[in-house]
């Protein structure tokens, strides 16, 4: 035992809906920095379609669900489809680095419990900005960590794909998929919380341990991993619930194809709601990760010593 | 825990894929029923074929002693008979089979280990001895020319015995094995056929290609198949004998009548599910052949084939004979699947992907059952012309799965999604002008497989489809089955179909035909130009000297109305009439058409409105399904950016689900 009270899953989901609760501020620009990001490449999208199919009837049939126009728009002009995907893929890698300093803005938040909306504030850009860099290097350090994720990844799908090719039932299509990318999944996810724990210790610790750098925070945050597997059944609880949702989402969509205008704009206000609980959620996972972060005993700290001639 | 894991691993290993081993089956009962449903000879019966057969399940080996009975039906006296060995197309790796295929076939490898080949060891007409005197003609050993001690005159009948044994290949193309599963087709050596005008008739019987498929004489076919007691057997015609022999093995005894071709399959873990066709108040047994886990599939192509069976008998001629035997192979041996033997077929695309209403499995056993209209009973020359059977069975199949599932949802219709059968397929072919051969080409005779299958299955499809809508479908349906009717067994040309259809339908069609089916190239509408200007009386100086008068905008106003010109061209080599549709600012809109029967490549309507255009539409119907670039024949003036917003909200909404899970 380190001294320290060992907290459970429930402390940490208190603690998640304590954060959210407190912090709804936090969540909600956090949730409209991302809508902006997100619109804004949504805007390069919609130049590219309508300088490509603005002209074009078919292609609103194709937006309206007819599969030929669809097949039709998409065969006549792939490149403008290759385009958009580029624009997803930037726009999806440019929100990882911006994450960083967001991160770093919510973690130092949710570890200095500021009050008021201008300490908060000025708590979030003074953590994320001090963080950045050392999150960056994290990033650098998640690629390698995420490397066995990716290998039963590319393994896994060999092995789907072939039981793919002579399923015959919906069992023997799910079965083989479980079997195939569970394990990808999980070294993510535990890949992932790693990372998470680094990042929550790093915030934590920033005040007294200067010296502890991505690496060092890397690998005490798999020794804790080891000893507290709480911390990887609080991330699995996590993902059951964004699953949940999911799946919440998908049935009460299903037979509502909302297509036309009206059908847009409530698919559109359905996703941002969707879009703000699952910030709401990651911000308490942060939470609940920086709760169980504070009970973890300090690094040791390097004392630094005095020249005589300062004594 | 090792020991459980041993005992899992053990398990596992022990069970396979389930099936377990072969078990001994009680003995099928013969069929009961004629060969035709209707007895008498369809066909001139030229080549009949005794075939005797001893089938090894471990070695996937054949042993078989054939007598062939042929009569020469042609004007020339005949001094040498060719004999296709097709099996010898899977030797090795430089047959012609598979040096045109590269090693692949639909997606399907050829395996090292696999090899096929077919070794005639006897030859004998009469009491003499040929083998020795029979050579390999060709760049390869599928095709055996066996020189005649005396020529067969015109009319004459001849007796050639052979024997031989087949090794079949791990299947890769249509025929061979694979575990258990075998699908035995062009296992026994087959004589050429002689075409051509009456007294210049020469030998077609050509070396085995990838692209080319079978054709053969009408015939009886009389096989007894020796299999292990263990194996189901599904094969051509009807079981008229079944007899138990010693040594655990069973003789099973076909017959088929009026048929070019003898395939069977057998497996020993095939289950039967049978259904009744109605064909002319007569039933029609249709059976599906499957494995246990395939069962639900087997009922999705039971269905599709009695309604194939009823109506490509309905459309054309009545299908002549008792039992159509649809043979759905495992996934594993999936190189067997989609192939037509008369009376036999073989479907494909089981897979848990293929939702009901994904009719993509029934579309392959409608394809294929259709064949044994356009293969099976017409029976065209499937080397020199195989759009005759692949194309225009197209064709009719998507008649077919539009009268079985309605035009709208015969592809599709799944998950809130609905396409044709003809659509769909039509799309995912995209361009067909590109092909650089005509539909009327040789098949071993363009570019690649790519191409053959392009021109010979999709643009067919389309030009017949587009002929269908500009004379309208009754008339062409009508005309297509006085075609089935008058060649039926007749092994008709494109010329008779040509000659059929203007016969039938009372028009020349040499404009369409001649672009269509000779040349390459097709159909590519464009909007040149649209424009509307004001309508008002002419301006300008009038008359001369004193009488000169200047005529202005005073005395001339604009009226309100506009003066509108269209002008659509037709880029591509085929000419087709065509329907365009002006849709106009007040909503209203007209319906004006280019014949374009003349060859003209553009055409222009101009018209006075009280509106402005708004948008153009070339072909609103879709009647015009062998045009390509589709996507510019539809053009609005004014650009309208609505639907791109609603597609890049989706898109940004799917954007944003990424970001959270790559990030905060």
């Amino acid at each position: 035992m380190n001294g320290l009270g060992r907290i459970g899953l429930g402390d940490m989901a208190r603690a998640g809906v304590r954060g959210v609760s407190q912090y709804t501020g936090t969540v909600f620009a956090v949730f409209v920095v991302q809508f902006v990001a997100a619109w804004l490449s949504g805007l390069v999208v919609m130049f590219i379609l309508s300088s490509a199919f603005a002209g074009t009837p078919i292609f609103d049939d194709a937006v309206d669900g007819d599969l030929i126009a669809l097949l039709t728009v998409i065969r006549h002009a792939p490149q403008v489809f290759v385009s958009i995907a580029m624009v997803v893929v930037g726009a999806v890698a440019m929100w990882s680095v911006w994450s960083w300093f967001l991160t770093g803005g919510v973690l130092a938040v949710l570890t200095e419990r500021p009050l008021g909306r201008r300490d908060t504030a000025r708590c979030f850009g003074a953590g994320g900005a001090a963080t950045f860099f050392v999150f960056a290097r994290l990033g650098a350090v998640s690629v390698v960590l995420q490397l066995p994720a990716v290998f039963a990844w590319l393994i896994g799908l060999g092995y789907v794909a072939d039981k793919i090719g002579s399923a015959m039932t919906v069992s023997e299509l799910v079965v083989p998929m479980i079997l195939g990318l569970t394990p990808g999944v999980l070294l993510h996810l535990i890949a992932s919380t790693v990372i998470d724990y680094a990042r929550a210790e790093l915030t934590l610790r920033r005040p007294t341990h200067d010296g502890l750098g991505a690496l060092r925070a890397t690998i005490r945050a798999i020794g804790y991993l080891a000893r507290r597997p709480v911390a990887l059944g609080h991330v699995l609880g996590y993902w059951a619930v964004m699953i949940a949702i999911w799946i919440v989402f998908v049935w009460l969509g299903h037979d509502h194809a909302m297509l036309g205008t009206s059908g847009a704009l409530a698919l559109f206000a359905i996703r941002q709601a969707l879009a703000l609980v699952r910030s709401a959620l990651k911000v308490g996972l942060l939470a609940g990760q920086v709760e169980l972060t504070a009970t973890r005993p300090p690094p040791p700290r390097t004392v630094a010593r005095v020249a005589p001639s300062e004594r | 825990m090792a020991r459980a894991l041993c005992l899992v691993v053990c398990v596992v290993a022990a069970c396979g894929d389930g099936l377990g081993p072969p078990r001994e089956l009680p003995a099928p009962r013969p069929d009961g029923k004629p060969a035709l449903r209707v007895p008498g000879a369809r066909s001139p019966r030229l080549a009949n074929y005794r075939i005797g057969v001893h089938y090894d399940s471990v070695g996937h080996r054949l042993e078989a002693t054939q007598t062939l009975h042929w009569t020469n039906g042609s004007g020339v006296a005949v001094d040498a008979l060719p004999f296709h060995l097709y099996l010898n197309g899977f030797k090795n790796e430089s047959t012609l089979f598979m040096t045109s295929a590269h090693g692949e076939h639909r997606g399907n490898q050829a395996k090292d280990e696999g090899w096929g080949w077919i070794d005639v060891t006897s030859i004998k007409i009469g009491a003499g001895e040929l083998r020795p005197r029979a050579t390999f003609v060709g760049p390869d050993e599928t095709v055996l020319q066996v020189p005649l001690a005396e020529p067969v005159a015109p009319g004459a009948s001849i007796d050639v015995t052979m024997a031989f044994t087949a090794q079949l290949p791990r299947v890769m193309a249509r025929t061979g094995y694979e575990g258990a599963f075998a699908m035995v087709g062009q296992w026994f050596p087959k004589i050429g056929v002689l075409v051509g005008p009456r007294g210049f008739e020469r030998w077609e019987c050509p070396p085995f290609h990838v692209n080319t498929e079978f054709f053969a004489d009408f015939g009886v076919y009389d096989v007894e198949l020796t299999v292990p007691t263990t194996h189901v057997v599904a094969a051509t015609g009807v079981l008229t004998a079944v007899t138990d022999n010693d040594n655990h093995t069973r003789t099973l005894s076909y017959h088929a009548e009026d048929v070019h071709d003898f395939a069977w399959m057998i497996d020993p873990y095939m289950r039967v599910l049978s259904g009744t066709a109605t064909v002319d108040g007569q039933p029609v047994e249709v059976r599906v052949v499957y494995r246990p886990r395939q069962r639900a599939f087997a009922e999705r192509h039971l269905r599709a084939g009695i309604g194939a069976v009823e109506t490509f008998s309905r459309l054309f001629v009545p299908y002549p004979w008792s039992i159509m035997t649809v043979v759905d192979p495992p996934p594993e041996a999936a190189g067997a699947g989609g192939m037509e033997y008369p009376t036999l077929v073989t479907t494909a695309a089981d897979n848990v992907l293929m939702r009901p209403g994904i009719r993509i499995p029934e579309y392959v056993t409608v394809h294929e059952i259709g064949h044994n209209w356009f293969q099976g009973v017409l029976a065209s020359n499937e080397f020199r012309e195989a759009w005759l059977d692949e194309g225009v069975n197209s064709w009719a199949d998507g008649v077919v799965m539009d009268l079985l599932y309605g035009a709208k949802a015969s592809g599709v219709e799944w998950g809130g999604w609905q396409a044709g059968a003809t659509r769909l397929q039509r799309v995912v072919a995209g361009r067909l002008a590109d092909v650089p051969s005509a539909i009327a080409t040789s098949a071993e005779a363009f570019v690649d497989n790519g191409a053959y299958g392009n021109a010979t299955y999709v643009k067919t499809e389309a030009t017949l489809r587009t002929l269908e809508n500009v004379v309208g479908r009754e008339r062409f349906l009508s005309a297509m089955r006085a075609y089935a009717e008058a060649w039926a067994f007749k092994h008709p040309t494109g010329t008779d179909l040509f000659v059929s259809l203007e016969r039938s339908l009372g028009e020349d069609l040499d404009w369409f035909i001649q672009p269509a089916f000779q040349y390459p190239g097709g159909v590519d509408f464009a909007l040149r130009s649209a424009t509307c200007l004001p309508h008002h009386a002419p301006r300008g100086v009038f008359g001369e000297g004193s009488g000169r008068r200047s005529v202005g905008v005073d005395a001339a106003p604009d009226t309100g109305g506009y003066a509108c010109e269209v002008v659509i061209d037709n880029r591509g080599t085929v000419p087709v009439p065509v329907d365009v549709e002006v849709r106009f600012a007040d909503g209203t809109h007209e319906r004006m058409r280019w014949e374009a029967r003349d060859g003209s490549r553009w055409h222009r309507f101009s018209f006075a409105r009280s509106s402005p255009i708004a948008e153009v539409d070339i072909d609103p119907d879709a009647l015009v399904p062998l045009a390509d670039n589709t996507v510019g024949d539809e053009v609005r003036m004014a650009p309208d950016r609505h639907a791109s917003w609603r597609a890049s909200a989706r898109i940004t909404s799917w954007t944003q689900v990424l970001m959270q899970a790559v990030g905060l």
